[in-house]
């Protein structure tokens, strides 16, 4: 019993972190109809840099690392908007070149990490070490400090989507994008900040997600599935949705893991997605699967 | 950026129409037609004289199969990314499954290799259909979504999988290879290797033809041209993209069933993504909905990574790179850049005065 206590909250706090993961693919598909196959490349590219400053060549505090890699996946995510999105809408076909246009960037940007970091595993430290006891349970600080962190980064977001004018930019461009253009709206800049939002929040899902899984070159591959699976078994482009699916399937991955181990996760997670599609064919949340 | 293929392609169907431009139905179909049967005719037939040229060399006659077994494969694939707009990325599951169900039957069943081709055709063709079945209902990008899904989780399925004979991890080997009346076949002569191989390669060029110079084909150019109409005229979209996805699959099963024999051992690995990202740069190179193109650009693909072969880890940063360019500057590949050429000759040729060739029946 308290073991399974103990493997809900370990499950609750992974669940915050692919929301976070999660979210921000969704909200790039929402907001620039933009499916960015190459979201994974920079979840581990987050870990890398992180890696590059807390171990590799510094060894800066959890704070600082997060506070200069934040910003540099964020401008990773503005220049290839810039350089590879933008340029393609103007195509009839947009969906499907930028499909293929993501898959190409995120062999590149993998193998850009193979290279310069050789194929050999990396592991972040964690951020605290020791563990608390709370009411009887044990909760390593590690875990703690991922769901304030995720918590924390969470909220900003929710506030910044309802408060600020860019968030509410971005949600005008959502609900209509020539409406958005008429009203003044600077579309390709609202769709840059926001490809550039997205990549960071995947960057920030791989530092606070490396101390728990080892870091390969390839290791993207596995959370963009993970991102890819949340999204649609929530509804694309639904943030409430992305949340109850980020909870419900990490706290499966920690219950999978603890009864069957870590290699029926993914097979359990597809099952789960399978189901959910037969009953509700546009996810849990989704209004209706969007022709094109 | 896409200067030369938009100019190229853009004929009478689709002058003014936002949605033209890629499927089929965007060129002239008498000519095409031609260039096509000409093209298929031609590549068999040098296919089946090139051993004379090469048959000493092992190396290249193994390049070549491989080249055929993937040219299959791409053809395949563009059957639904180039003409029936399915967005599929779970295009090397099918090839995996057909390469475990005939391994797997001829190993742990004892069956005759020669049936596994049968075997891995139907796993190809069934495991397409099912997945096909929740996924084609949703619009596109989810498809895209669902099969990429189903590609990632084959491969822990398929290490799960031990206890009914995938072999776990190291997957199964060796497999048993092909034999014809006593003679079994042995990777140190190539020639019936590479005859299976063009076999097969043929027959994946004639059911491809088939499907799209055909009444099902032509669905699909109605689809596009315009789907309430094609609809009106009882043409079911969900029907007829399920049925070419079992075709796409049976052809990728048998493509993989051969794959198995031929290298004498399938593993999790064929899942990997240097595979996927081969395929991908095939049938982009070659030209996607541009038959038979993406079989041409399987064999320039695997003779180029032959051919970089020295840069190692490079070489993937380089195919990665590749896609990327290929879809910004070329998205039609090498056949789109034909019909460029051929295009701007007819012009060239039929007035010079004319300045634009819109309006103009072509």
């Amino acid at each position: 019993m308290r073991e399974l206590v103990e493997v809900l909250i370990t499950g609750f706090t992974i669940g915050i972190v692919y929301f976070l993961v999660a979210v921000g693919f969704t909200l790039c598909y929402g907001v620039g109809r933009v499916l960015n196959y190459s979201y994974g490349s920079f979840f581990t590219w987050g870990a890398y840099l992180a890696w590059v400053l807390a171990v590799g060549y510094a060894e800066l505090n959890y704070f600082l690392v997060f506070l200069i890699v934040l910003p540099i996946t964020f401008l990773m995510g503005v220049a290839v908007d810039r350089v590879i999105i933008r340029p393609l809408r103007s195509r009839p076909e947009f969906d499907f070149s930028v499909l293929l246009a993501t898959l190409g960037l995120a062999v590149f940007l993998d193998n850009l990490v193979l290279v310069i970091f050789g194929a050999r595993t990396k592991s972040l430290p964690e951020f605290l070490e020791g563990s608390v006891t709370l009411a009887g349970f044990t909760i390593s600080w590690q875990l703690l400090a991922m769901f304030i962190f995720a918590a924390v980064v969470a909220v900003i977001l929710f506030v910044f989507m309802a408060k600020t004018r860019t968030g509410m930019s971005m949600r005008a461009v959502a609900q209509d994008p020539i409406g958005a253009r008429i009203v003044g709206i600077p579309l390709f800049r609202v769709f840059a900040i926001t490809f550039g939002i997205s990549t960071m929040l995947s960057g920030a899902g791989g530092i606070l997600l490396a101390p728990r899984f080892f870091m390969t070159p390839l290791g993207g591959w596995t959370f963009l599935v993970k991102a890819l699976i949340i999204v649609i078994a929530g509804g694309l482009g639904s943030i409430k949705g992305t949340l109850y699916a980020g909870f419900l399937l990490g706290i499966l991955e920690a219950l999978v893991g603890w009864q069957l181990g870590l290699l029926w996760v993914m097979p359990v997670w597809f099952l789960v997605l399978f189901l959910v599609l037969l009953i509700r064919p546009a996810g849990l949340f989704g209004a209706v699967a969007r022709k094109g | 950026m896409s200067i030369v293929a938009d100019q190229g392609t853009t004929s009478r169907a689709d002058a003014g129409k936002p949605g033209g431009g890629r499927l089929p139905g965007d060129r002239p179909k008498a000519l095409s037609l031609n260039r096509q049967t000409g093209m298929t005719i031609g590549l068999v037939v040098i296919l089946a004289l090139l051993p004379l040229v090469v048959g000493d060399s092992n190396y290249t006659m193994r390049l070549l199969v491989v080249s055929m077994i993937w040219g299959g494969v791409s053809l395949a694939w563009d059957l639904l990314l180039g003409y029936a707009g399915v967005f599929n990325l779970g295009q090397v599951g099918f090839f995996a499954l057909g390469a475990y169900a005939s391994a797997m039957l001829s190993e742990n069943a004892g069956l005759n290799p020669w049936w596994g081709l049968l075997a891995g055709a139907a796993a190809g063709a069934v495991v397409a259909v099912l997945l096909g079945i929740p996924s084609l209902r949703l619009a596109g990008i989810y498809v895209a979504l669902l099969t990429l899904a189903f590609y990632e989780v084959l491969s822990p399925l398929l290490t799960v999988g031990e206890a009914i004979g995938t072999g776990g991890k190291r997957g199964i080997s060796p497999i048993t290879p092909y034999t014809i009346g006593g003679y079994t076949f042995t990777g140190s002569n190539q020639i019936p290797w590479y005859y299976v191989a063009l076999g097969l390669f043929v027959v994946c060029l004639i059911v491809c033809y088939f499907a799209i110079n055909s009444r099902f084909g032509a669905s699909f150019i109605a689809l596009h041209d315009s789907e309430s109409f094609a609809q009106s005229l009882g043409i079911s979209r969900y029907k007829v993209s399920l049925m070419i996805v079992g075709v796409s699959g049976l052809l990728t099963g048998l493509m993989g069933a051969f794959y198995a024999h031929y290298t004498a051992v399938v593993s999790p690995r064929v899942l990997g993504l240097e595979v996927f990202i081969y395929l991908v740069i095939m049938v982009l190179l070659g030209g996607v909905g541009k038959f038979p193109g993406p079989a041409i650009g399987a064999f320039i693909v695997i003779f180029l990574s032959d051919w970089l072969r020295e840069f190692e880890n490079y070489r993937m940063l380089i195919f990665g790179a590749l896609v990327v360019v290929i879809v910004m500057v070329a998205p039609r590949g090498i056949m789109g850049a034909v019909d460029s050429a051929q295009q701007f000759v007819r012009r060239r040729r039929a007035s010079p005065a004319t300045p634009t060739d819109v309006g103009r029946s072509s």
